[in-house]
């Protein structure tokens, strides 16, 4: 009994010497954060934080009165800097711990590059590392952070649902955590991509309830295309045709809809169901050679002229139709990034250096001007499992 | 024994009557219920009936005692003194217990034990005749531990009426039963029943010598014994098991456990109690095994939600935030928005609340217990989060943590868990999950420290007996139940012999 009761107390002396983090934090005392924009200020860096009023979301306490966000600024030479400077307008501090998106300012990944905010949010041990990273296209983080989405109230979480959402379900987005982030920074043979996003329509009144109050929201906010970085720094953007060749080779695709012009007029639908592309490299006499593997299952959503879908060899020519779009449309994205960008976004180099390290490890330094005169063999097998609830197309039936 | 009778120990029955009537007069006070009855024993001897009114079946005095001390009948011839109280011992009265006693003091005990007591002027001897019959509660449905399927038997506040049921459930003679007398002033009678060929004679001895060693003027209730006998005193858990129902005496005795009747409580205590005796309820028995193993694990699971649930609440809305996903987040600091308290304060408000209105509804008379309930709910529900005093999500963990620990079927586990749930807020409060772990860590420790009657009180998990694990989180078979727990210690293993059952 005596030598428990010193237990206890030794025990009671010693918590409070091992705890070390007395951060007590109520929930009414923090400011939820789910979305951080980083723009170009002068020389220093203005953060937007987008921060969430509880009382706006939540279905019971009123709502409706204003906006279930609201957006505070600051700028500071560093990043922490800039948003603990933010309590200078926010009257709780501001909770790191829930980011969803992280937008960059175009003008700030163009000429700052991302590598300072990257590096100090990964250092943060309160961030999760598993919010999505974006670039605003044309314009600024802070106008982006500034609209007001339908059915998702929340901006941040309808820029992550919907990024999420178009990833698994159409090609030419993807999505970038910040841990994936600094992975392709950091690693050899890869440059990163990031999705951009941007403000459409008329952004006047973006940031007012007004903009909600419509069926046709005014100013919306559109994932649309490929930022293609070079080290930390923004160089271009890739169209939507190359963003789908660049996922497919990524092996990002999941399930997306493409189409192949008929032999005739019109165009056949074909529903991606799955999608894997292996890549692989080898080095021929001093001669890299990438070759790239895509096994493609579809089905077909829509024809519309009248070929006998019923028929195997119908069948086997829209595969192979399939089958060479697909590798034209790889090709293009490759030659377009060879020839604008100079840049291995397709992680050519990381194959390289897994085939063989040494060479690679010469030819790194130069790997860009490697990469201009690149070989690429691309294989790609299509196979169509379905063709949906029709058989043959009825065009031809129709009563004139 | 009290201070009078203590001088006159070992003194004789004198042959005087009016000394002994005297006497007893004297002992008691002149208490108005010692009944001294003056009669000519069948018309002849001189002699006197002693009872107290109360305690013995007028029925019995009067068709058993007085109807044959009564009559007329031919005598035969007596040689020497003592003769006649044999005479009436064997051929006149119709009691069913007769027996001579020498000392004045046994005139006492016998009348305080509900006996009739039976003097001859002249002898130095008397009869104590069994005419006990006082009022009893009946044996009926027990109030605190209902099953759904199973006897609806409970024992009752006469120490015979319960071992009667138990008897009735083993019909072995191995069966035994040591009584003995404890409390100087109350002398409650304390019965000690245990299956001989079954159970750890060890047990039984250090039970006896426990029990030999009390010293207290009165036992009333089986809580006394259960404190005064368990191992260590130091602790919030029990270490000894209590039951109002036949069924699971029985169980637990076929297990090689030794029970401990009380007269004067329907609650039997059961030792060796272990851990995790106090997740078996009767029924799991009754019912079929799959739904038994998934009620117990829902029941451990309870155990921990019961434990755990406020402080996991406090220790992630204020020190781990980030462990949330955000839509329960900004959910629950939705909630939060204008409340003013802290959510430990709010935590210990609500939890407070709750001990007091179930104190309250314990204690009520059942006439009023209707209003308290309405209050009750109105308080801890609607009203405390209309008026943003306390957040609904707070009501929510107050809820599910008060339901949760009544599941455990023994009461005196969930009150180890009340306890120890306002340490864990109270650390959850000061560091988190860190606090809290820092509280399981010490528990768990002194859990394993414990033991009950030399048998460790976690075992079978530790130490590990693979043999026992079959009832503990899950129930296997009953074919399968092949053997008797074999952490209680018992000489007797073989519950079934080793032959297919399976059909």
């Amino acid at each position: 009994m005596n030598k428990c009761l010193q237990l206890i107390l030794s025990f009671a002396v010693l918590l409070p010497l091992l705890t070390g983090c007395w951060d007590r934090q109520e929930l009414n005392e923090l400011g939820i954060m789910l979305g951080l924009g980083v723009d170009k200020d002068g020389d220093m860096i203005k953060v937007s934080a987008q921060v969430v009023v509880p009382n706006e979301v939540s279905s019971k306490s009123g709502g409706g009165k204003g906006t279930p966000v609201t957006q505070y600024q600051a700028s500071a030479p560093t990043l922490f800097e800039a948003i603990q400077k933010l309590t200078e307008s926010s009257p709780r501090r501001i909770f790191m711990a829930h980011i969803r998106i992280l937008v960059y300012g175009e003008e700030y990944a163009r000429k700052v590059g991302i590598y300072d905010v990257t590096e100090a949010l990964m250092r943060e041990p309160t961030v999760r590392p598993d919010y999505y990273v974006m670039v605003a296209r044309n314009t600024t983080a802070s106008k982006v952070l500034d609209v007001m989405t339908p059915l998702e109230n929340l901006p941040a979480e309808k820029m992550f649902n919907s990024l999420d959402v178009s990833t698994k379900t159409w090609s030419p987005t993807t999505t970038v955590t910040g841990d994936q982030l600094m992975e392709y920074i950091l690693s050899p043979g890869i440059q990163p991509v990031i999705t951009g996003v941007e403000v459409v329509g008329n952004p006047e009144k973006s940031g007012h309830q007004e903009n909600i109050a419509t069926i046709k929201a005014p100013a919306r906010l559109n994932s649309t295309g490929l930022s293609v970085f070079r080290g930390d720094k923004l160089i271009g953007w890739l169209t939507e045709d190359e963003s789908k060749g660049y996922n497919y080779i990524r092996n990002n695709v999941v399930s997306t809809i493409s189409h192949l012009p008929c032999r005739k007029d019109g165009y056949v639908t074909f529903k991606a169901l799955r999608t894997t592309t292996k890549r692989s490299a080898k080095v021929v006499a001093g001669h890299p050679v990438i070759n790239i593997n895509m096994k493609n299952v579809s089905s077909i959503g829509a024809v519309e002229c009248g070929i006998k879908i019923g028929s195997m060899e119908v069948l086997k020519e829209l595969e192979r139709d399939s089958e060479e779009r697909l590798v034209e449309l790889m090709q293009k994205s490759v030659k377009s990034v060879q020839r604008k960008f100079h840049v291995d976004i397709f992680g050519f180099g990381q194959e390289v250096y897994h085939a063989d390290p040494k060479f690679f490890k010469k030819v790194e330094k130069d790997w860009d001007q490697y990469l201009e005169d690149l070989d690429v063999d691309y294989k790609v097998n299509v196979q169509i499992k379905r063709v949906g609830t029709l058989d043959d197309s009825f065009k031809d039936q129709i009563r004139e | 024994m009290s201070t009078a009778t203590q001088s006159s120990q070992d003194q004789r029955i004198s042959p005087n009557l009016t000394e002994n009537t005297d006497y007893c007069k004297k002992v008691m006070g002149n208490s108005k219920d010692l009944m001294i009855r003056p009669l000519q024993c069948l018309h002849k001897w001189p002699s006197v009936m002693l009872y107290i009114d109360g305690m013995v079946d007028v029925q019995i005095v009067n068709h058993s005692i007085l109807e044959p001390l009564l009559q007329t009948r031919e005598l035969p011839d007596f040689s020497a003194e003592n003769e006649h109280l044999s005479y009436l011992q064997n051929d006149v009265l119709v009691a069913s217990s007769v027996i001579l006693i020498d000392e004045i003091k046994d005139i006492l005990d016998a009348l305080l034990a509900g006996f009739a007591v039976v003097l001859l002027e002249g002898s130095n001897q008397g009869l104590k005749i069994a005419a006990a019959g006082w009022e009893d509660r009946a044996v009926g449905e027990p109030i605190s531990q209902t099953v759904v399927r199973g006897p609806m038997e409970g024992f009752n506040e006469n120490l015979r009426t319960n071992t009667g049921l138990i008897r009735k459930r083993i019909r072995d003679p191995h069966l035994w039963i040591e009584e003995r007398e404890i409390g100087r002033v109350s002398n409650t009678r304390v019965a000690v029943v245990y299956l001989e060929h079954i159970v750890d004679q060890e047990v039984v001895k250090e039970l006896r010598r426990r029990l030999d060693e009390i010293d207290i003027d009165a036992i009333l209730e089986s809580g006394y014994i259960e404190e005064l006998v368990q191992d260590k005193t130091g602790t919030i858990f029990p270490t000894v098991y209590n039951s109002e129902r036949p069924d699971t005496v029985c169980a637990a005795l076929l297990e090689g456990r030794v029970a401990i009747i009380i007269d004067g409580t329907p609650f039997v205590l059961l030792v060796p109690a272990l851990f995790v005796h106090f997740f078996q309820s009767p029924e799991d028995y009754y019912q079929r095994a799959d739904i038994s193993s998934l009620i117990r694990m829902i029941r451990y699971l309870a155990f921990f939600i019961a434990l755990l649930a406020p402080s996991f609440y406090i220790a992630i809305t204020t020190f781990h935030q980030e462990m949330l996903p955000t839509n329960l987040l900004i959910s629950l600091a939705a909630q939060r928005e204008g409340v003013p308290f802290p959510a430990f304060i709010e935590a210990i408000l609500m939890e407070l609340t709750y001990e007091i209105l179930r104190e309250a509804g314990i204690r009520i008379p059942k006439t009023v217990g209707q209003a308290v309930s309405i209050v009750g709910t109105l308080v801890i529900g609607q009203a405390a989060v209309d008026a943003g005093v306390v957040s609904a999500a707070m009501v929510i963990i107050v809820s599910i943590t008060a339901i949760s620990s009544y599941v455990i079927p023994e009461n005196g586990l969930s009150i180890s868990v009340r306890i120890l749930r306002f340490v864990l807020m109270i650390l959850a409060a000061a560091f988190g999950f860190y606090g809290i772990l820092m509280v399981l860590l010490i528990t768990v420790t002194h859990l394993c420290s414990l033991r009950s009657f030399g048998v460790s009180y976690m075992s079978p998990f530790a130490p590990y007996i693979g043999k026992d694990l079959k009832d503990t989180i899950f129930r296997v078979p009953w074919a399968r139940m092949k053997t008797r727990p074999l952490s209680t210690g018992t000489a007797n293993e073989t519950r079934q012999a080793d032959k297919k059952t399976k059909r």
